[in-house]
């Protein structure tokens, strides 16, 4: 789903460049779970943001689905963005002047899905991640894993393909942290692609493979055999 | 302390550079609007307030149902005096200056304000003596007083005791000269008895002004009763009794005058009669439509910056979080905001002293005045007044501020109070009503004004010349020759005359009878080829002509009004017509009716109107005024500079020449109304400007706070154009709003101000249509501009941080 080849994403201020990505290459095949993990600074986060078409890289190679989008402007990947992709973000961004209902609803309204069909898939969405109860409230009103579940149900409503997460847990306890691995687990299992920026080691064992990068460049990658089956426990 | 709040205050002043030019240029211009305003009006309402009896002196005017005379007859005065005890003494005077050449030892000195007065003149005014006394001027009738001004024209000496001068035929000695005040009803060159000559006996004749001077605190009611009594007993019911009607029916024939009394300390501004003294009236709409204007202007600039300082707060909440946690009181808090901004009002201020000392010079043109701003009362005004509103308006932020909770504000829990979005939406709205309101004020005029210089007049006044007679002597004979001479110049078209000239208003009129119908007309008097001169269309019969004796004798010609007022509109020709003016004035026949002129401009009705020729009766002729002379547009200057060659050396020597192209003098009459439309031209300029910068920094605060929804809109596929909408929408329904508001509010006082005329458009629909688009589109642009930017973010930023 994902070719990454020698991606390079320098960060420039007046006085000193920063390379963020060293010429990274990565593949991530569909149906994939995969943590990436590193010290601050190492580049994950702006891995992550290329591939959400959040940002654009320097120089290198990105194939999304077979497409070279590396050089795609800033309208062509809004339009690839809204209907491929999911962001799970560790401050969850929601907005808080809008219901529950409503912060669910925006990606479709974006898409431009009918009324009816708007209705069903955020009812649906809500029920799945446990939070149709709260649907008319507004995201202060809500505990800090509440508000993430809200923000899973958004990335989720438009089924994208793939699920962007930016240490989904980094301001939850670990109660509410776990909540939230167990549903994208249980989404993974259902065929979404998920790629996850974590701390924690903890979190990076639920996912299948785990990346762990240093100064924009891959170190080491790992298979995770003690996945944890959410569906058994 | 002081140090730290200017430290904390300077520097966010730094941060926040946009919102300090804002505030102070809004302050700064509605300051100098209120200080312009208030010298002006200070500077009207001096008028008279050096008489020490200004309180105790009114003059009488009197009203009727063709509106209110300033002058009196001479008979009135001894009876009221008579019959109420609070009138301590009249006195008489023409309300208008003289002017003349008066010469001694042969020398002319043209003297532009003469006031002809009985001999209490001083008492009413007393301005002070240098030399002579009052009681000596009043002494004998040929006695005269001067200013030292003119002591100093003509003797180059104030001290001119027993000089003599001769003026108008007459020999006069200077018994007294007195220094003027400057801010006087009468501001006299030279002040003259009443000849002889001048009857002051009949009731029917009224050419004086008449002041009565009361005891203290007199009952105006009272008097104004008595002297309805006595005017009916004295006048009406003589003349019903001569008439054989009872007094009921000669009041529902001729109506019933009604007595007024105005104070003299006030009259400069409060008048009921049309002119108040020869300095002139003071322009009390134009000031009150400029002072509620200088008002909006602050109440805007206010908005500004109660709505910028409460949008901005969020940026500050730190600051206050963490002054409430170091143990700042409440109190302390609320008075260093409020301190802000009382600081930035005394700084604007001090930039519209220096900003109205730099358009005062324009002001004084506008206005005709020469204000100063060394006004020392009026500056402590203007400066209470400011601190006054910036300590009210600033307590409103700075409460709105105070109030954020210091725990959560420093845990950056802090959202937009719902409460403080309402205020702010409704101050916004309440400038956009404003805005619309200035927009709408400008078309509206715009339209009557066009309407009153394109509109038919009835006449031409494309260059034609008025030229002034100023010399009392033989003023017919010197027209009849300058009308045989002048034209012999290739540039001059043709030379006539009329009693009435278009501008100058009404001046002479007198009741005219058909059958038992009986009506007060304009008296015109004009020469043969006035009616073509001034190109006045004839819509029935025929114009008055030099080849039938008869146009000399007993030929007139009405106008479409009175012809109405008659009832012989549809056949009016051979009417036999009773003017009131004894027995030369009967059987006066109709041979032509003219289309209306509108002789004293559009905010005046037309009267009733009759021409007839210049020699049809004796006196007439002695009140020619002016000639007027019609030029070609070709080498204007070389041709008056012929006409006043000629003027000099054989119509008025020794007098200055004066004259007035009578379209600029007809355009005086409607300059008051252009005067306003320039005032409302600049100041919705002024107001929609400071309005829309305070849209703008509104619009950027409030965008600002809003770019992580945007970012996240974004990220979840909003287009550019969406997120624009989403930002803007807030705004436009306000302006919508407003824009519902402001039609009734500025429709009613719209139509209040057409009322001002009696020949007015209706009121237009369009400006309350293209109003509304105005603002919409305005809003769109400046909001918009900011909203597009803010699709512009660097999205991971703000998904990141708060």
């Amino acid at each position: 789903m994902i070719k990454i080849e020698k991606l390079i994403k320098i960060y420039s201020t007046e006085e000193v460049e920063t390379t963020a990505l060293n010429a990274l290459s990565l593949t991530v095949k569909e149906g994939e779970f995969v943590s990436i993990m590193g010290t601050s600074g190492c580049g994950k986060s702006t891995l992550l943001n290329i591939i959400g078409l959040l940002d654009s890289p320097n120089d290198g190679s990105y194939l999304f689905n077979g497409e070279e989008v590396a050089h795609y402007n800033e309208k062509q990947r809004a339009i690839l963005r809204k209907s491929n992709i999911g962001f799970v973000f560790q401050n969850f961004n929601l907005i808080d002047e809008l219901s529950v209902y409503e912060n669910v609803e925006l990606p479709l309204i974006y898409n431009k899905v009918p009324l009816r069909e708007r209705k069903e898939r955020v009812n649906a969405i809500l029920s799945r991640v446990d939070i149709a109860h709260r649907a008319k409230h507004f995201p202060l009103q809500l505990s800090g894993g509440q508000q993430q579940r809200v923000a899973v149900a958004r990335a989720l409503v438009t089924n994208p393909k793939l699920v962007l997460a930016d240490e989904p847990t980094g301001n939850l306890d670990s109660k509410n942290g776990n909540e939230v691995m167990e549903l994208l687990t249980e989404l993974n299992s259902q065929g979404t692609t998920i790629i996850m920026v974590t701390h924690s080691s903890y979190d990076a064992k639920f996912s299948s493979r785990t990346i762990t990068l240093k100064d924009g460049i891959i170190m080491s990658e790992q298979s995770n055999k003690h996945k944890i089956d959410v569906l058994v426990q | 302390m002081l140090q730290t709040w200017f430290k904390i205050f300077y520097r966010n002043s730094k941060k926040n550079w946009l919102n300090i030019f804002i505030n102070v240029s809004g302050f700064t211009l509605g300051f100098s609007g209120l200080l312009m305003v208030l010298l002006y009006l200070n500077n009207e309402k001096s008028y008279n307030q050096w008489n020490p009896y200004k309180n105790e002196i009114y003059r009488v005017v009197h009203q009727d149902d063709g509106g209110v005379m300033e002058v009196s007859t001479g008979l009135e005065g001894e009876i009221y005096k008579n019959r109420n005890p609070e009138v301590l003494d009249y006195m008489l005077v023409m309300g208008r200056y003289d002017k003349d050449v008066a010469r001694y030892e042969n020398t002319p000195y043209f003297l532009n304000k003469i006031v002809v007065s009985d001999k209490k003149f001083f008492d009413f005014f007393p301005f002070e003596f240098a030399t002579g006394t009052p009681k000596t001027f009043s002494e004998n009738i040929n006695n005269t007083a001067i200013s030292m001004a003119t002591a100093n024209q003509i003797f180059g000496t104030t001290n001119v005791l027993g000089k003599v001068i001769h003026l108008d035929g007459m020999i006069l000695t200077v018994t007294g000269v007195y220094k003027l005040e400057p801010y006087s009803y009468f501001m006299p060159d030279i002040v003259i008895q009443f000849p002889e000559r001048m009857q002051m006996s009949s009731w029917g004749n009224f050419n004086y002004e008449l002041f009565c001077k009361f005891s203290k605190n007199p009952n105006i009611a009272s008097a104004e009763k008595i002297m309805n009594d006595a005017y009916v007993e004295f006048r009406d019911k003589p003349a019903a009794d001569e008439r054989g009607l009872s007094l009921e029916n000669f009041h529902d024939k001729y109506g019933k005058m009604n007595n007024k009394l105005e104070k003299l300390s006030t009259i400069r501004l409060h008048h009921l009669a049309k002119k108040s003294g020869p300095e002139g009236a003071g322009n009390y709409q134009l000031l009150m439509v400029l002072l509620s204007l200088s008002i909006l202007l602050i109440i805007i600039s206010s908005v500004n910056v109660i709505n910028l300082s409460t949008a901005s707060a969020s940026q500050r909440a730190k600051e206050v979080g963490v002054k409430k946690t170091i143990g700042f009181s409440k109190k302390l808090l609320i008075g260093q905001y409020v301190l802000e901004i009382i600081f930035q009002a005394l700084i604007s201020i001090l930039f519209a002293f220096i900003l109205v000392e730099l358009l005062l010079p324009h002001f004084n043109e506008f206005i005709g005045k020469s204000l100063s701003i060394f006004d020392g009362s009026t500056l402590l005004v203007v400066v209470v007044v400011a601190l006054i509103i910036s300590l009210f308006i600033g307590i409103i932020p700075a409460i709105y501020l105070s109030n954020f909770k210091a725990i959560e504000v420093l845990k950056g829990n802090f959202s937009r109070s719902k409460k403080g979005i309402l205020m702010r939406n409704a101050m916004l709205g309440l400038q956009f009503l404003i805005s619309g309101f200035f927009l709408i004020g400008v078309l509206v005029i715009y339209a009557q004004i066009d309407f009153m210089m394109t509109k038919d007049t009835g006449f031409k006044s494309d260059q034609i010349v008025v030229v002034n007679l100023t010399e009392r002597d033989d003023k017919f004979k010197k027209y009849e020759l300058a009308k045989q001479i002048l034209p012999q110049h290739p540039n001059i078209i043709g030379v006539s005359s009329s009693l009435f000239v278009p501008g100058k208003s009404y001046v002479n009129g007198t009741s005219m009878s058909y059958k038992d119908l009986t009506t007060g007309v304009a008296t015109n008097f004009t020469d043969f080829n006035y009616i073509d001169f001034a190109e006045v269309k004839i819509i029935k019969g025929r114009n008055l002509d030099e080849k039938f004796a008869s146009d000399s004798i007993k030929s007139i010609l009405i106008n479409e009004t009175a012809a109405k007022e008659f009832g012989i509109y549809d056949n009016p020709i051979n009417k036999k017509m009773d003017l009131h003016w004894g027995e030369e004035g009967k059987d006066l026949n109709i041979v032509g009716v003219f289309k209306n002129i509108h002789i004293g401009g559009f905010d005046e009705e037309i009267y009733p109107m009759m021409i007839a020729n210049w020699k049809m009766f004796d006196r007439p002729k002695k009140w020619i005024r002016d000639i007027q002379i019609k030029i070609k547009p070709e080498n204007i200057s070389e041709t008056m500079s012929y006409i006043e060659n000629y003027w000099k050396e054989n119509v008025e020597q020794g007098y200055p020449f004066s004259y007035e192209f009578l379209d600029k003098q007809y355009a005086k009459t409607y300059e008051k109304y252009q005067k306003q439309q320039t005032m409302f031209l600049i100041l919705s300029f002024i107001v929609i400007l400071i309005a829309l910068l305070g849209l703008f920094a509104l619009a950027t605060l409030t965008i600002q706070q809003r770019l992580k929804e945007v970012a996240i809109r974004k990220t979840l596929g909003a287009s550019a154009k969406e997120i624009v909408i989403q930002l803007v929408i807030g705004f436009l329904k306000l302006s919508i709003i407003a824009s519902i508001l402001l039609i009734p509010i500025a429709y009613y006082f719209m139509q209040n101000w057409l009322d001002n005329f009696v020949y007015r458009i209706n009121m237009p629909i369009w400006p309350y249509i293209i109003t509304p688009i105005i603002l919409l589109i305005l809003v769109y642009t400046v909001v918009g501009l900011k909203a597009y930017n803010a699709t512009k973010i660097d999205l991971i930023k703000y998904l990141k941080f708060e």
